[in-house]
């Protein structure tokens, strides 16, 4: 690992090399399994079929273990240290969001056992005593599922020596991919399960996020132009990457706004569903991956 | 308690690197690997026949207010009564979070492959780094408690690096803070610098 | 936020160790360093090194190269064992085998008797460190056996082809005869041609040098590129290359126009007051001379009486006559002042006359500098007091090298900042020498040739090496007989060709005679050399070691360098922290006077041994083991008895001959000192460097020219220098040797356009140019860090823009002259003059040699700078020639 410099104007510049694309899996697949449980949860009190609630959820908690594997293994220095996550917790975004994934695991987990009591029992009337509490465990697990990406985002942001990153609008875009990620996954997952009218009012919050995704994009762009050097850097780097213009803005972010709005305003097509579906879930993950690759570090040298 | 700080003199550095390898030597840090705690940048500004080179030391600026330690999830960065900013290699678990959160660049990763390399290099015994951790300048920590100045302002043929507490008024680097003469970098970023630069 | 942890410890390499005073090796600044030792189950390990804050020299301090000195112990690359050439190999192909000492040293003698090889066809090959730490050794090698041939690398780069001319006004010329100026009492400080010696790095004036620019010092550097130096300059004057001294005349030329010199210093002790004629087109002294030609009587210009009046023709001050009475010389004289029939008048005058012409605007023409710039700096340095022209380092590089500094070491006169704080202040070592011999000189005494001072000490040599009658075999040293052949073919030849290779090839290719007869060089022993690297061209010292005429290469080192491989026999030397040292030394060129050895710091690693354990027992079984003692007590001036004594108990096998050496030596000085020899080793052991004498009292009492005379021809500094003039009756007339003033242009066509450009080199701070430093893996590591700026070749960015080369491409780089080729990664940048290309010297090593870390790093100017050497002491012209540069 060593630095990648950019040099302008015989300033040399440093992009962070602290995350790299493991960091990115985790943000994603911990940003939709909060997602998944929130959405879980609701379609649960909405009175949705329970194999539908049930899929999300698990699916959430499968996605936050992926995450947290992916975190441990590829992350750490130290695997085995990993527990110290949590020690610093007053301060540290980072035990905030091991809390978090805990929660969306935890939360989700003994919130989905009682609705699998035809399968495997009451475990001796532990579900029983789930069921009752069950509220409480889906409030839990929707309040982190809501907060990891706001929060993971918020990590970002709040490293002032990134200028890329430390901006509102990245904890508010992650909030948004994740919700719409989730959203699109489910569409893809449980398709059978949904009457279109439901698949409808899917695509309209697809619609929706992505529209408030443009819009936020845009506003993001309009401050970097006139922001720090590294800061534009970063969007340079960006601007250059084929991934992230075909991956995110084209399939993340301009595939879904026309798609969500035909499917949510149009006639339903399946197969155009399943493209839009696929495009959220793609651009969601290349966002992460792109917004770490760009992290261009500011140091305050004199000269 | 004292609060020790540095303070480095542009004036008079010439890039000559001595500071970056006494570094490397007192603390077995991985030179074979491109990774120094201390580097001396070497930046050129202007065009001929005005073009210039500048000297600029790094380091880590052992902040009052630390990202790094705000931001590390086991307290394995932490702030002794004196102000040393250091990292407990045992408690660290390398999730680089203080890494990405140091607006000085003072930190980098001594890997698995680092801790075998410095074990061959520098025999088991006497190896300092045991687990793979985040690694990071301590300001010299063993050897100030011994009463020596840090590796690099020992060193410094230029004397370009000054070293004391800050709290006391007759130390060098209090009187050249004070005056205003030494001023830190970048004090926006709110993490209240302890290492001043004289321009 | 977490703070505090109890629990928290850590043990660093200074640790609970045990601190060991030594000497750094990586360089000739010679830092004192003390070594930190550690104990392990395995026995004991250095760990660190540091400056010594006992010195006066470095003061604590040491610079990168150091620092990293302490890997070197364990290099992996080390030679670890002798190592014997495989029967049927060829000389370059590394094909060694392990072997003992004993039958290493077996095989030398072998080989001697095989080829019969008399003493006279042996040359000893001393890289710097040789020079500094075994001259004691070397010469009465050299002397004790009848050996009439050293090349000493130091020479020819640097001690003679560029000090000699600052020597030759001051009379300086030792071991350390570079002088440690007071830069930091200086105000004003002037640099051309270095970056070495400051901040390239060479950290006793480096120390200093910081303290000068803290104290608001102005510095102004002449340098075609922004060198480390340069860049700490208020003004950097990107002169053009070889012009430096165009730009000195100029500042002398204002200088005496505006009256801006210390008049009563020059009046007083240099040789300006002097009365002198012209004939023929050439000036000459007002003297009545001895058999040698030596001034006897000088004469001046009495202000007082308005006459002229006998001077000593050997004195520090020109105040008193002959007779006793005091008088006030005249720098000027009146109208159509005659002396035995001759018109005469002052050197002063004579100067003023000859600088005429080297005004500014001359001299803008000829550096690009402006002329307006020139007069202003001139003036600021003749209005502020204590200012310092640097007396440079590293010489070399054009035919004016020498020239120009002792033009510049004039005008160091002119501003009276000789011996004096501020300016330059000579070293203690050589003070000693200076005073040591002016008392044996009053007593009717003399002293022994390595305490002659000064100039006394490469002419007496030079007497000794060029005088055939001297040695057994009436043969005088192969380069002055090369010279002389030179000089009967009408070539001009090698006029001092001291300590160097001048004429091996030749020897060796069994082209040279002497006396008519072959002189042949059969047999090199080298140590700590590595010619094939250092010295120009590269292929000139591979190809003579491969000569089949060549019968024995003995290499004494400690790592394999691109020389080692041309061994027959390859004997490993044990590193500086390995060892002790046989002699004492002054602590470099320190002010103050001082008393510094090595002490062992760690057992060696391998199967190595020490220089003197090598080279005596070389001698001992070529018989002469007592002849070389006999030569060492004579010129050291050590007990004879006590040098024989303990040097035949080692040759028992009782001590080593380090031991021996070191024992009587630190007998010497005890004796010296009125201490014993316990208490003087202890006090060393303890402190590293003894200041016996501090440079405040030294320059109260025995500041030279002040209370001494210099050793010059006349004890004055010396702006007409009697020893040049000598050159001139015995050689002829050449510009190299002018006793006066006059210019030197380089040669090196100006046609310096599209892809053709001016060439330099120069030294980076991590660069060391001792034999192997370069295989230091930190040392590399940090350099690679900045690759651009330390490795590559700078080329302006307009014309790579014009060329169309981009950054870090690899271009094909040719020397016009001569056509030799070689490659060079390209570095843009702003730092240089669009007509020049850089290139650090000494980098690297080759790519084919045993070295793992430098091998195949950087460019080597061996490729590029031809066998081209100036008349006088055969120094490279290494930067003597234009470049093409192609993609």
């Amino acid at each position: 690992m060593s630095h990648h410099n950019i040099k302008v104007n015989d300033r040399e510049y440093v992009v962070q090399e602290a995350y790299e694309w493991p960091l990115a899996v985790y943000l994603f697949f911990g940003g939709l399994a909060g997602a998944l449980v929130t959405i879980g949860v609701f379609l649960y009190y909405m009175g949705l079929n329970e194999t539908v609630v049930v899929v999300a959820i698990l699916s959430a908690i499968i996605s936050m273990a992926i995450a947290g594997i992916v975190l441990v293994l590829f992350e750490l220095l130290r695997p085995f240290a990993a527990y110290r996550s949590l020690v610093n917790w007053k301060h540290s975004g980072i035990s905030w969001d091991v809390i978090l994934v805990s929660l969306v695991i935890g939360g989700g987990l003994l919130f989905v056992l009682p609705l699998l009591s035809d399968q495997i029992g009451t475990l001796g009337g532990i579900t029983t005593f789930l069921s009752s509490v069950q509220w409480l465990l889906g409030g839990l697990a929707v309040l982190a599922g809501i907060l990891f990406p706001i929060i993971s985002g918020g990590l970002l942001s709040s490293f002032n020596s990134v200028p890329l990153w430390h901006s509102p609008a990245l904890p508010v875009v992650f909030f948004l991919t994740s919700f719409s990620a989730g959203f699109s996954y489910l569409l893809l997952v449980s398709s059978a399960y949904f009457s279109e009218g439901m698949k409808k009012g899917f695509w309209g919050f697809i619609f929706g996020l992505s529209l408030l995704l443009i819009l936020i994009s845009l506003s993001y762009l309009e401050t970097i132009k006139n922001g720090p050097v590294e800061a534009q850097l970063g969007l340079g780097i960006l601007k250059q990457s084929k991934p992230f213009l075909y991956g995110f803005v084209l399939v993340g972010l301009v595939v879904p706004a026309i798609l969500g709005g035909w499917l949510f305003f149009g006639s339903y097509v399946s197969g155009i569903a399943f493209i839009g579906a696929l495009s959220v879930i793609i651009g969601g993950f290349v966002l992460r991956h792109y917004i770490l690759k760009a992290g261009v570090h500011t140091y305050p040298w004199p000269y | 308690m004292a609060r020790y700080g540095m303070v480095m003199d542009l004036r008079t550095c010439v890039a000559c690197d001595a500071c970056s390898a006494a570094c490397s030597i007192e603390n077995q840090t991985p030179f074979w690997d491109n990774k120094f705690r201390t580097k001396v940048l070497d930046i050129e500004v202007g065009t001929y026949p005005e073009a210039n080179r500048q000297f600029v030391p790094t380091i880590c600026m052992h902040c009052e207010e630390p990202a790094c330690v705000e931001v590390c999830p086991s307290e394995a960065s932490f702030v002794t009564k004196d102000g040393f900013v250091l990292v407990d290699y045992e408690k660290c678990m390398g999730c680089r979070a203080c890494m990405a959160a140091c607006p000085y660049d003072a930190r980098y990763v001594y890997t698995q492959e680092n801790v075998a390399k410095a074990k061959q290099l520098y025999s088991e015994e006497l190896s300092q780094h045991l687990v793979p951790h985040v690694d990071k300048c301590t300001f010299c920590y063993d050897r100030v408690g011994q009463g020596m100045d840090p590796a690099c302002v020992s060193t410094c043929p230029e004397k370009s690096r000054v070293f004391g507490d800050l709290d006391d008024p007759n130390s060098e680097v209090a009187k050249l803070v004070s005056a205003g003469v030494a001023k830190p970098l970048r004090p926006e970023l709110g993490t209240k610098p302890k290492v001043f630069y004289i321009l | 936020m977490s703070t505090s942890n109890e629990s928290f410890s850590q043990h660093t390499a200074s640790n609970g160790t045990e601190w060991v005073p030594s000497i750094c090796n990586f360089c000739s600044t010679v830092c004192n360093v003390k070594v930190a030792v550690k104990k392990t189950s395995k026995g004991s390990r250095a760990v660190k090194i540091e400056g010594n804050q006992d010195s006066p020299l470095n003061r604590g301090k040491a610079c990168a190269r150091g620092q990293a000195g302490v890997y070197q112990t364990y290099d992996p690359d080390r030679i670890k064992t002798p190592l014997i050439r495989v029967e049927g190999s060829k000389r370059g192909e590394w094909a060694f085998r392990e072997a003992t000492w004993e039958e290493a040293f077996d095989y030398i003698s072998n080989k001697m008797k095989e080829h019969d090889i008399k003493p006279y066809e042996q040359a000893l090959v001393g890289g710097w460190t040789a020079c500094v730490f075994y001259m004691p050794i070397s010469v009465s090698m050299a002397m004790g056996q009848g050996i009439p041939n050293i090349s000493a690398s130091p020479m020819q780069h640097c001690v003679a082809s560029g000090h000699l001319g600052t020597d030759m006004v001051t009379g300086n010329f030792n071991i350390h005869d570079e002088v440690l100026a007071d830069f930091e009492n200086a105000k004003y400080m002037l640099f051309s041609m270095t970056n070495s010696g400051v901040a390239g790095i060479s950290t006793s004036r480096a120390v200093r040098f910081a303290e000068g620019k803290r104290r608001g010092a102005k510095v102004v550097v002449l340098d075609p590129r922004r060198s480390e130096l340069a860049a700490k300059a208020d003004e950097w004057l990107p002169i053009k290359p070889g012009t430096d001294m165009a730009f000195f005349l100029a500042v002398m030329h204002v200088l005496l126009k505006k009256n801006l010199y210390e008049k009563d210093f020059i009046v007083r002790h240099t040789n300006l007051p002097h009365l002198a004629f012209e004939q023929n087109g050439m000036v000459m002294p007002m003297m009545e001379a001895n058999s040698q030609g030596m001034p006897e009587i000088l004469y001046v210009f009495d202000e007082i009486s308005g006459e002229i009046r006998k001077v000593p023709g050997f004195s520090n001050t020109n105040m008193v006559d002959i007779d006793g009475n005091k008088i006030v010389p005249s720098l000027k004289t009146p109208e159509s002042l005659e002396l035995n029939g001759m018109k005469v008048s002052t050197f002063f005058e004579l100067m003023e006359k000859q600088l005429e012409q080297y005004s500014p605007d001359w001299a803008e023409k000829e550096t690009g500098i402006k002329s307006t710039d020139i007069a202003r700096i001139a003036e600021e340095m003749g209005l502020t007091r204590p200012v310092l022209v640097d007396p440079g380092w590293h010489g070399a590089r054009y035919d004016n090298t020498i020239q120009t500094r002792r033009i510049q070491a004039m005008v160091q006169v002119l501003l009276g900042g000789i011996d004096k704080k501020g300016g330059w202040i000579f070293a203690g070592e050589y003070r000693e020498k200076v005073v040591e011999f002016w008392k044996a000189k009053a007593e009717g005494k003399d002293v022994p040739l390595f305490r002659k001072p000064g100039m006394f000490f490469p002419l007496t040599a030079g007497e000794f090496f060029f005088n055939p009658e001297m040695w057994p075999n009436k043969k005088p040293a192969l380069a002055f007989a090369y010279s002389m052949q030179e000089k009967q073919q009408g070539r001009p030849g090698v006029l001092f060709p001291a300590y160097t290779e001048y004429g091996f090839k030749e020897a060796i290719e069994g082209t040279l005679q002497w006396n008519g007869e072959p002189y042949q060089l059969k047999a090199l022993t080298m140590n700590a050399a590595n010619p094939v690297k250092h010295f120009f061209p590269k292929d000139r010292w591979s190809d003579m070691l491969s000569h089949e005429n060549l019968k024995l290469v003995t290499v004494i080192d400690v790592l394999p360098s691109d020389t080692t491989r041309y061994a027959d026999v390859i004997l490993p030397n044990s590193t500086y922290i390995e060892r002790e040292e046989p002699f004492l030394f002054a602590a470099g060129p320190a002010q103050d006077l001082t008393l510094t050895t090595r002490f062992k710091a760690v057992e060696p690693m391998y199967d190595t041994k020490d220089v003197p354990d090598i080279l005596l027992e070389l001698a001992k079984r070529n018989g002469n083991l007592s002849k070389v003692m006999s030569a060492m007590s004579m010129l050291s001036g050590v007990s004879e008895e006590r040098l024989q004594e303990e040097t035949e108990k080692a040759a028992r096998g009782e001590q080593t001959y380090t031991k021996a050496l070191r024992k009587v030596f630190m007998d010497h000085y005890a004796n010296l000192l009125g201490k014993s020899a316990v208490a003087l080793e202890a006090e060393l052991r303890e402190k590293g460097v003894l200041v016996l004498e501090g440079v405040d009292h030294l320059l109260d009492h025995a500041s030279i020219p002040r209370d001494l005379p210099v050793p010059t021809a006349t004890g004055r500094l010396e702006f007409f220098s009697l020893y040049f003039a000598s050159f001139v009756e015995q050689s002829g007339y050449m510009p190299n040797w002018d006793p006066f003033i006059r210019y030197i242009k380089p040669n090196m066509g100006d046609d310096v356009t599209d892809d053709t450009f001016y060439f330099i080199y120069g030294k980076v701070p991590l660069v060391s140019y001792a034999s192997t430093n370069a295989n230091n893996a930190i040392l590399m590591s940090l350099a690679k860090k900045k690759e651009n700026r330390h490795i590559n070749m700078w080329m302006h960015q307009s014309r790579a823009k014009r060329l169309k080369i981009d950054e870090g491409k690899i271009v094909e780089i040719t020397n016009t002259n001569t056509g030799m080729k070689t490659l060079a990664k390209v570095h843009l940048t702003e730092l240089v003059r669009p007509d020049t290309v850089y290139l650090s010297s000494a980098f690297g090593s080759d790519k084919e040699g045993q070295l793992s870390v430098s091998g195949g790093v950087g460019t080597n100017l061996g490729d590029l700078v031809p066998y081209d050497v100036e008349p006088l002491v055969a120094g490279y012209r290494s930067q003597e020639f234009t470049v093409k540069v192609k993609q």
